[in-house]
């Protein structure tokens, strides 16, 4: 979208910016996923809904977590309050923080990552994030408001990995009704939008070969083919409500459906 | 149908009788008489018709050998006049157009002024109150002598060639200097001024010099003969990556192109985001494949069209990397397109105004 930045945008970047500051000697085992990366690879794509996210949210990979300085009193300094799930923080600005750990490497439990010395509610546990930590590139993230000169130079998840991410929360709520994963099924038209047939592909068969997001990479796209190649499809109609734009509904459901389809055909051995 | 002359207006005086004869009751008669008229030289036709009971009604006829509309206008006016002036006792005559042929619009108009027809072709409007007596029947709803006629519509690519050539050219000029300056047939252009003329779309001095044009009002006029989807050999397409996608790739192209429709307008004026993107190519297949446009059932949001004539690809503009038809060609297509396309085309029509200076050569 052109123009000026939603200002709730502007806020949850500073916000991640906040949060890389405070979690620095960490931040090669940060991954910045969510909305906010989609975004990023997504900057061109044209769509009748404001580019805006509220959250922030970052994948750890527990391997290359150091002991110290604890991600909870990390957080803590540098002005963060945690929220009552684990994971879930929220910055001096009033933006949500989630902190995630794919679910392959959370150890055992159901809601909170075991982290060693980091405890169990530094960070939550997430199916689907494994494969962010596979296809992942650097990239400077800049802060939107133009009196704040920070950038940082992260790891952002690819945008193979953001499908397969996308597809596991898609997936979970089906039936739901909930605007919030509609959400998702729109940042996944975005994507397949926005990025290449060709670039997707790749980035799904090295998921693929991949041991840690071989599971999780084949269960996505089981999930694209159920939901997102029928006009009918939940997830075609879930994209076309969150766009929230009657006029386009045929033209964005015939786009959906063509990009998946499409993803689906070049992704087959 | 070639060649064929058109009859005279003694022939259709003729015909005129027996098409009314055929369709009276038995028993009663119909004769078309002549008398001197008051004013000197000239005749005063009447068509006679009589009952079986001997009762009689009379029509005051005027016979012409061709009448458009405009002409009908002025000759019924002049005929209220003599309806007055050659009453026979108390009673008003009633008043007859006879032709060898009317069109429809010509003959709405003498029946909205009370007045009774009847072409060679047998479309015939008769109505008197005393005998009662009221026919309508249809004949042929296209001119049979067409070759006499002068030009009625913008339909065709010569007629629509000519009048991109008025609307983008600024007057004065003469005909056959725009017609060389535009490529157009000068015989073309010369027809179609005179329909723009008898519109009063545009004006001429009296050596025929066209010295001023509404050219908004000829592209609204050519907009009713004119539609992009039927006028251009068209197919609609999706395009999946939306429609940035669609022109970033079109800027890369090594083919003739010229962008129309919303995509167009909106590099001239703003308008909200265009919905639908419209080209012209000369070859739709190899676009659509170089695009990467898909062929769906429903949702498509491109249509791509071969244009009834080259010039969509005369007098393009380049702006942003694209090549863009002119501005009138724009309009035309908005005009003739759907949802709010009309009204797109209105705005550019009101930029325009404004740029004239930018736009027109």
């Amino acid at each position: 979208m052109s123009g000026v930045p939603d200002p709730l945008y502007v806020r949850a970047r500073c916000a991640l910016l906040d949060a890389f500051d405070a979690l620095e000697p960490h931040l090669d085992a940060i991954v910045l996923v969510g909305a906010q990366a989609v975004y990023l690879h997504t900057a061109d794509t044209e769509l009748a809904v404001a580019e805006y996210t509220t959250d922030a949210d970052l994948a750890i990979a527990p391997g290359d977590l150091a002991d110290s300085p604890l991600i909870g009193d990390a957080l803590t300094s540098g002005g963060f309050t945690p929220r009552a799930h684990p994971g879930g923080w929220l910055s001096p600005d009033g933006i949500y923080l989630d902190v995630m750990v794919p679910d392959a490497l959370a150890g055992p439990g159901t809601r909170g990552a075991r982290l060693g010395a980091h405890g169990k509610r530094a960070a939550r546990r997430t199916k689907g994030l494994e494969a962010t930590l596979v296809d992942r590139e650097r990239r400077t993230v800049f802060a939107l408001d133009p009196t704040d000169s920070r950038a940082r130079e992260i790891w952002i998840a690819g945008p193979a990995a953001l499908i397969v991410a996308k597809l596991h929360k898609i997936g979970e709520r089906v039936g739901a009704q909930d605007r919030v994963r509609d959400k998702d099924a729109l940042d996944l038209y975005r994507l397949l939008q926005a990025v290449s047939t060709d670039q997707l592909a790749d980035g799904m068969r090295r998921l693929r070969e991949h041991p840690l997001s071989r599971d999780v990479t084949a269960t996505a796209l089981v999930t694209l083919r159920a939901l997102f190649t029928r006009r009918d499809a939940e997830g075609v109609e879930m994209t076309v409500r969150a766009a929230g734009d009657p006029e386009n509904s045929d033209v964005m459901r015939a786009s959906m459906i063509g990009l998946a389809t499409d993803l689906l055909a070049a992704t087959q051995e | 149908m070639t060649g064929k002359k058109r009859i005279s207006e003694t022939a259709a005086l003729r015909l005129a009788e027996q098409i009314v004869a055929r369709s009276l009751p038995s028993g009663w008669s119909a004769k078309v008489l002549q008398a001197p008229a008051r004013s000197a030289g000239s005749r005063f036709v009447f068509l006679r018709i009589r009952t079986s009971d001997g009762d009689s009604s009379e029509f005051g006829i005027v016979a012409k050998r061709s009448l458009n509309p405009m002409a009908a206008g002025q000759l019924l006016d002049t005929m209220g006049v003599q309806a007055t002036t050659s009453q026979r006792g108390t009673k008003p005559v009633d008043l007859a157009v006879i032709a060898p042929y009317l069109s429809e619009r010509t003959r709405e108009l003498i029946a909205s002024r009370g007045v009774s027809y009847i072409d060679s072709t047998g479309n015939m409007r008769l109505q008197s109150d005393k005998p009662a007596l009221y026919i309508l029947t249809n004949g042929a709803d296209k001119d049979p002598w067409p070759d006499d006629q002068p030009l009625k519509s913008l339909r065709g690519r010569g007629a629509a060639r000519a009048l991109r050539a008025i609307v983008d050219f600024r007057p004065p000029y003469g005909v056959r200097e725009l017609a060389a300056r535009a490529n157009v047939s000068p015989a073309t252009l010369s027809r179609v001024t005179d329909l723009l003329a008898r519109d009063a779309l545009l004006t001429r001095d009296s050596r025929g010099r066209v010295n001023d044009v509404d050219w908004a009002g000829c592209l609204r006029r050519w907009s009713k003969d004119y539609e992009f989807a039927t006028s251009n050999q068209t197919t609609a397409f999706l395009a999946p990556r939306g429609l940035s996608d669609f022109t970033s790739k079109l800027a890369t192209v090594k083919w003739r192109y010229a962008l129309t429709g919303s995509l167009g307008a909106q590099s001239f004026s703003p308008i909200a985001p265009a919905r639908l993107g419209m080209l012209y190519v000369d070859d739709i297949e190899t676009a659509a494949r170089q695009l990467d446009l898909r062929e769906v059932d429903s949702g498509t949001n491109v249509l791509i069209a071969e244009p009834f004539d080259q010039v969509v690809f005369e007098r393009t503009t380049k702006r942003d990397g694209l090549t863009l038809t002119a501005p009138t060609q724009i309009v035309a297509d908005l005009l003739t397109g759907s949802g709010r396309m009309p009204a797109e085309g209105e705005e550019l029509v009101a930029w325009m105004k404004d740029n004239e200076r930018v736009w027109r050569t």
